[in-house]
């Protein structure tokens, strides 16, 4: 390379340079200009998750328990200790609101996914096919997420005597409540 | 001719041994069979009316004499037994008749004897009982006479050729006197003794043979002295005391023209011959040659009927003289038979052998025969006296007819037909005929005067043909059944089917031949062989000596192939694989076929054991040992028992897949390990925790990993029907719930 020709090209890496400049400045005057409008509501600031049980339950068969992997969205997070996810995202209620048996609840971050196992504690396993968990999770820039929001993976269902899979039955989310 | 004169005819009457005709008695051949010229020289006898020629008279005995081995002979035609020594007196006794000195010492030895020490040379052998007899005599001269073959031209080297030794050539003492005179002789050949004669000492047939005649008296009744006076016969042992022979019929002679004007013949009723009446019928004395000519002439017009008129042989005309009688008596004595013309000297028609120049003739009424053709050199006249009948020879001839070939011959006559298939037999005597077919014939019999295929007997009353019938059979050599066989031992039988077999030959095949007249056949048989089939299977081969004679040994070499074995051996359905040796087997002495039949089999490869080792938790098959070929593979089956995992497979190169546990190529023993791990959730087998269960969920969701135990000892649903972790191989979902719940107690294991 020439002297000639570094010359050249430094000249028109300052010309590039300028350009972006002006333009970031021109972005920032025009976001300056909200806080002249009125106030809006405060933002949610938790998502309560309800986990029921999906399908048919096929008779003289009895459920332990059931793991799910749920994705949260975006601004959706669960409560942490460290590293382990708190005792309060998780909560049996409905069927298993009985059982001793604390959900087991593992959260990846990386993935978003929160992975899922809830157990009652009847010897004999439960009947019913309706709400078995609680899950609370965390909102964050005004997430609003619903049901819809929160797409169910990996559900298993099983049963309460050898503890296979039940054929046709899954886990879904019932609803979600913002606060 | 001087000596010839000594000779004193004889009658010489014969009686015929057999029956046949009115005759008592035949007179004998005179055994010349050969003819001859007048200037002696032989010719063909047919048609010369020669005594050759008719050989009128009884036929000789074959042979003609037999030795009886104790010093005397037999004459087998007459029945006489003479001493075998011909001049005995010479050799017994030879100072017998040796004249003496005064003191009465024998001076010499003398070659012969008178008349009168001959006949006391007999009574001293008949005193001395020499031989073991005393009826020892001097022969007549009939006996003399008959001992006389004229056909021979020395009748004493014939003799001592026929069993008799020391026959002298020249006269031999009879004891037969002619009629007032000296005693007769008879000449054996041309010898000349310087003193008397010979003694050949004879005695009557005592040996019952089968003689063919016994000889007639001579006609001597009277003994004469040596003054020829009339002596007393007693004791003297001449032939007018003994008068050997058959006596004469009476009348001797019958005058046929007595009967029939127009015969003018005399018929001989001792001998059967038929005279002329007229003894000198030609009118006139004649040669040899003109009287056989005068015969033919008359047969010729047929005289008298008959056309067989003949001279008679010399021996038919001395059975006319009489020893009895001096001429005038026997001329009277004839005459009063009805001859005529009777003349002192009459032609025979033999010839003489040692002359042949010469024929005898006879002086009749002297009673000597001499020789003579014709009458050059002599004064006498000789006449002719024909005869016919008697013993003549009777033409045979014998004809051979069909296809066959072969010979006849007879008994007597000469006929070996062959070549001469005609003869001539004396009238009365019988012939057999014997037909031998060739080889390539057979006879099938006669016709003609025999019949029957058997010997023919033929008796010769007349004139015979017989025709002998052979008909060709062709014998071929032909092989028997034994020809182109195979045989275990040599053919014995039914070696050829026609022919004749020679000795077989060979040890297998064997070779014999059959030999026929027309053609030979070569005959072979084979020794029985046999077949050593082999069947095998591959990889090897059994090689047997086949096919094998019968007998034999048999090799069988047994190969197999590279790492093979002989695995079964069998000879005919019958193991022999214990009597195999070295890769041989021998079959010896073989008599049938075989089948021999071999499997091969590979050389097994080395094998090992490989064990499986039993423990916790599973339960592994097989559960024992398994030995395994060498560079191959086992596999077993490893179960987890309830409640646990298998863990790890180890040993023996294998590598687990599923339940099923291959062992790599076995090269050595080995020992196959497993491990498990109880399905327990917790390491130390006591009840999981909460912790253990999230453990699994953190290995479930990838958050960590588990070691192969972990994974074993938490993969513990679903549960068996008998509630013990069964696990699926897997971590799950209902592995952490299964732990969950069983860490607050549910469940029981």
């Amino acid at each position: 390379m020439t002297i000639s020709n570094w010359k050249s090209n430094m000249k028109n890496a300052l010309q590039y340079f300028s350009f972006t400049l002006v333009l970031f400045l021109l972005v920032a005057c025009g976001g300056g200009g909200e806080k002249d409008k009125p106030a809006t509501p405060a933002a949610k600031t938790t998502a309560t998750l309800k986990i029921t049980l999906t399908g048919t339950l096929p008779a003289s068969t009895t459920i332990s328990g059931a793991l799910f992997s749920l994705t949260l969205p975006a601004n959706v997070t669960p409560a942490m200790n460290g590293a382990i996810v708190a005792n309060s995202v998780v909560s049996n209620s409905g069927t298993f609101a009985n059982s001793t048996l604390v959900p087991q609840v593992v959260y990846t971050a990386a993935t978003s996914k929160l992975d899922v196992v809830l157990s009652n504690s009847d010897a004999s396993g439960v009947t019913q096919v309706d709400e078995v968990a609680t899950i609370t999770l965390q909102l964050a820039n005004s997430a609003t997420p619903n049901a819809a929001s929160f797409p169910v993976s990996a559900a298993s269902v099983i049963d309460a005597a050898l503890y296979n899979s039940i054929a046709g039955m899954g886990v879904s989310v019932a609803s979600v409540t913002l606060q | 001719m001087k000596q010839f004169l000594i000779i004193v005819s004889s009658f010489i009457i014969y009686h015929s041994s057999i029956a046949f005709g009115a005759a008592p008695a035949q007179v004998p051949q005179t055994g010349q069979v050969n003819c001859y010229n007048e200037s002696g020289t032989a010719v063909i006898c047919t048609g010369t009316g020669q005594d050759g020629e008719l050989q009128t008279g009884v036929a000789w005995p074959s042979p003609r004499f037999t030795d009886n081995g104790d010093q005397s002979v037999t004459d087998n035609l007459t029945g006489l037994v003479w001493t075998k020594d011909a001049n005995l007196r010479k050799t017994r006794d030879p100072l017998f008749g040796a004249e003496l000195d005064s003191a009465g010492v024998p001076l010499s030895v003398v070659s012969g004897v008178t008349w009168q020490q001959a006949l006391e040379y007999v009574k001293k052998l008949n005193t001395e009982s020499y031989l073991g007899h005393t009826d020892w005599r001097l022969p007549n001269i009939n006996e003399l006479k008959s001992l006389k073959n004229i056909g021979q031209s020395n009748p004493s080297t014939w003799l001592n050729g026929q069993g008799f030794s020391n026959v002298q050539s020249y006269f031999y003492w009879s004891g037969t006197q002619v009629a007032h005179h000296s005693a007769d002789s008879e000449y054996f050949g041309f010898g000349n003794p310087s003193t008397g004669y010979y003694i050949w000492p004879v005695r009557s047939g005592q040996y019952g043979g089968s003689s063919s005649l016994t000889l007639p008296k001579t006609g001597t009744t009277s003994c004469y002295d040596a003054s020829y006076l009339t002596v007393s016969c007693s004791g003297t042992g001449m032939d007018g005391e003994l008068q050997v022979g058959t006596a004469w019929p009476t009348p001797r002679f019958t005058d046929n023209s007595l009967v029939s004007s127009s015969d003018k013949t005399v018929t001989d009723n001792l001998t059967g011959l038929i005279w002329s009446k007229d003894a000198n019928l030609p009118t006139t004395s004649k040669t040899w040659q003109q009287a056989l000519d005068y015969i033919k002439s008359l047969n010729s017009i047929s005289y008298l009927g008959h056309n067989d008129w003949r001279l008679p042989n010399i021996y038919e005309l001395e059975s006319l003289i009489n020893k009895g009688l001096d001429r005038e008596p026997w001329i009277t004595w004839l005459n009063g038979y009805g001859f005529t013309n009777l003349k002192d000297y009459y032609w025979s028609s033999s010839t003489s052998a040692s002359s042949r120049i010469d024929a005898w003739f006879s002086n009749m009424p002297y009673e000597k025969s001499e020789v003579a053709k014709d009458l050059h050199g002599l004064t006498m006249d000789i006449y002719t006296w024909p005869v016919r009948g008697g013993l003549v020879r009777l033409p045979i001839s014998v004809t051979k007819s069909g296809t066959g070939s072969g010979t006849v011959t007879s008994s007597t006559g000469g006929i070996n037909c062959g070549s001469t298939c005609s003869g001539a037999i004396t009238t009365g005597m019988p012939v057999t005929l014997t037909a031998t077919p060739d080889s390539s014939s057979t006879f099938t019999g006669w016709t003609g005067a025999c019949s029957g295929t058997g010997t023919c007997t033929v008796t010769m009353d007349a004139s015979k043909s017989v025709t002998a019938n052979f008909t060709f059979t062709a014998t071929y050599g032909a092989c028997g059944s034994s020809n182109g066989l195979s045989l275990i031992i040599a053919p014995t039988s039914n070696l050829c089917n026609s022919g004749t077999a020679t000795t077989v030959t060979g040890s297998g095949p064997w070779n014999w031949f059959c030999t026929g007249s027309n053609s030979a056949a070569s005959c072979s048989a084979n020794i029985q062989t046999w077949t050593i089939n082999t069947g095998y299977t591959s990889n090897g081969t059994v090689s047997c000596t086949s096919p094998i004679k019968n007998g034999a040994t048999s090799n069988c070499a047994i190969s197999p192939a590279s790492g093979y074995l002989l695995a079964s051996f069998t000879d005919n359905s019958v193991s022999k694989i214990g009597v195999v040796s070295g890769g041989a087997y021998i079959i010896t002495g073989v008599s049938a076929n075989h089948q021999i039949a071999a499997t091969f089999s590979l050389i097994p490869p080395p094998q090992f054991a490989v064990t499986p080792t039993n423990g916790v938790g599973y339960s592994i098959s097989p559960e024992t040992a398994q030995m395994v070929n060498q560079n191959t593979t086992a596999s077993f089956t490893v179960t987890p028992t309830s409640g646990f995992g298998i863990s790890t497979v180890t040993g023996c190169n294998g590598s687990l897949n599923g339940t099923t546990f291959t062992t790599g190529s076995i090269t050595a023993n080995c020992t196959i390990s497993v491990t498990t791990v109880e399905r327990s959730a917790s390491p130390s087998g006591a009840t999981p925790t909460i912790s253990d269960a999230l453990k699994v969920l953190q290995a479930f969701i990838g958050g960590t990993a588990l070691s192969d135990e972990e994974k074993i000892r938490y993969d513990v649903a679903p549960l068996g029907v008998n509630g013990i972790p069964q696990g699926n191989g897997i971590i799950d979902g209902a592995d952490i719930i299964l732990i969950l719940r069983r860490s607050i107690g549910i469940g029981s294991w």
